[in-house]
């Protein structure tokens, strides 16, 4: 029952499993008030079973949350991928960037790609994001990948907001797609310089 | 593809097979947490926290290349507990630790899957006399670890629980 996980290369950035060496930096976020929106902070022992399950997630569904790496460096900058952990109502599409590394649209680049080899590849007819009505970031992030808040859809516990990604067959060839794309090419360029809040 | 080492070889022992944890143990193992059995080894937990357990134990085989088998019963291929090394934060060493379920208690099956798990940890997986974490509660686990041959050593702490530290012999010395 060993699956192997794919790699998705983006312009930028290479999405791999979890592994062993890239666990200091997840710990580094997970265990600061960066993570109070995804169950944190942990403590150390919360942290690495956590990270532990991110790895089991892959072996049970057959999908789990990529590792964010830098194309040319190999540097983390947070994950990003699927999510469905017991209690959840449908499959989430999830991302979390390090502080360090906010601000540069990886998670973004990280999490349109990820989205695509759900639909493309897994096919995937929907899925949400279950978001902190706090954590502003993200519904941005949301709103730009054209997830739009679904009133109708299950909540986690009821402290969640469902966020749900526009279906494949919308996306495809969309306005909202060309956004993404170009968004990300911006991003990509050196010499564009993004203004306004900062975005993941 | 990134290779996903997940070394976890079956053990047969007499009337044992030790496997990989399986997606169809999920509602046997939650089924046990809500049990007062589960006290001593990390229980209560809930559904969801079932659940988290089952795939960190997978994902604790990649991590660290060792970890917990699933212990089933090879006429009926039940699932009826654990055996196999932990270690994780917190812990002070890596450590062979066992549950059984309720119908499995008695017969010997804690000690026939946890020596073999033994066995195989300081063969191939570099662990040999490895200790285990005993709630000073948990009189059967402390019956086993004596007829596993293991002595207590000291007295510490797990995750803010105090327990005795059993050290079990080298496997040679257990034969």
């Amino acid at each position: 029952m060993s699956h192997s996980i794919p790699v998705i290369e983006t312009e930028r950035l290479v999405l791999r499993g979890p592994e062993a060496e890239d666990y200091p930096n997840f710990e580094a976020t997970f265990s600061s008030y960066r993570a109070r929106f995804m169950g944190g902070p942990l403590n150390a022992y919360e942290s690495w079973m956590l990270y532990a399950a991110e790895i089991g997630h892959w072996q049970i569904h057959g999908f789990g949350m990529w590792m964010i790496h830098d194309k040319q460096t190999d540097e983390t900058y947070g994950m990003a991928g699927g999510w469905m952990p017991a209690g959840w109502p449908e499959r989430e599409i999830a991302w979390i960037i390090w502080p360090d590394a906010a601000g540069h649209g990886y998670a973004l680049e990280a999490t349109n790609a990820a989205r695509s080899y759900f639909y493309e590849t897994m096919g995937w007819e929907t899925a949400v994001s279950y978001l902190d009505p706090k954590n502003l970031d993200s519904i941005r992030l949301a709103e730009r990948l054209g997830a739009v808040k679904d009133h109708d859809a299950t909540t986690i516990d009821g402290n969640d907001a469902v966020y749900r990604h526009p279906s494949p067959q919308a996306l495809q060839g969309s306005q909202i797609a060309h956004g993404i794309e170009m968004e990300i090419s911006h991003y990509a360029d050196p010499l564009f310089k993004p203004k306004g809040w900062a975005l993941d | 593809m990134t290779a996903m080492p997940l070394p976890i070889l079956v053990i047969e022992t007499a009337r044992l097979i030790l496997r990989a944890p399986h997606s169809t143990d999920l509602k046997p193992l939650a089924d046990f947490f809500t049990t007062e059995r589960s006290h001593t080894v990390g229980g209560p937990r809930d559904a969801a926290g079932a659940w988290d357990s089952l795939v960190a134990r997978l994902g604790h085989w990649s991590l660290n290349g060792y970890g917990l088998w699933h212990i089933t019963d090879k006429a009926t291929r039940a699932f009826v507990g654990w055996t196999g090394i932990i270690f994780a934060p917190g812990w002070q060493e890596p450590e062979l630790g066992w549950a059984v379920f309720e119908q499995a208690e008695g017969k010997g099956i804690a000690a026939e899957a946890a020596s073999a798990a033994r066995r195989y940890a300081a063969l191939h997986q570099g662990h040999d006399g490895v200790i285990s974490y005993i709630r000073p509660t948990n009189a059967r686990s402390r019956a086993l670890a004596h007829r596993l041959g293991a002595t207590m050593e000291d007295l510490g702490e797990l995750r803010g629980t105090p327990c005795e530290i059993w050290r079990h012999p080298k496997v040679e010395e257990a034969a």
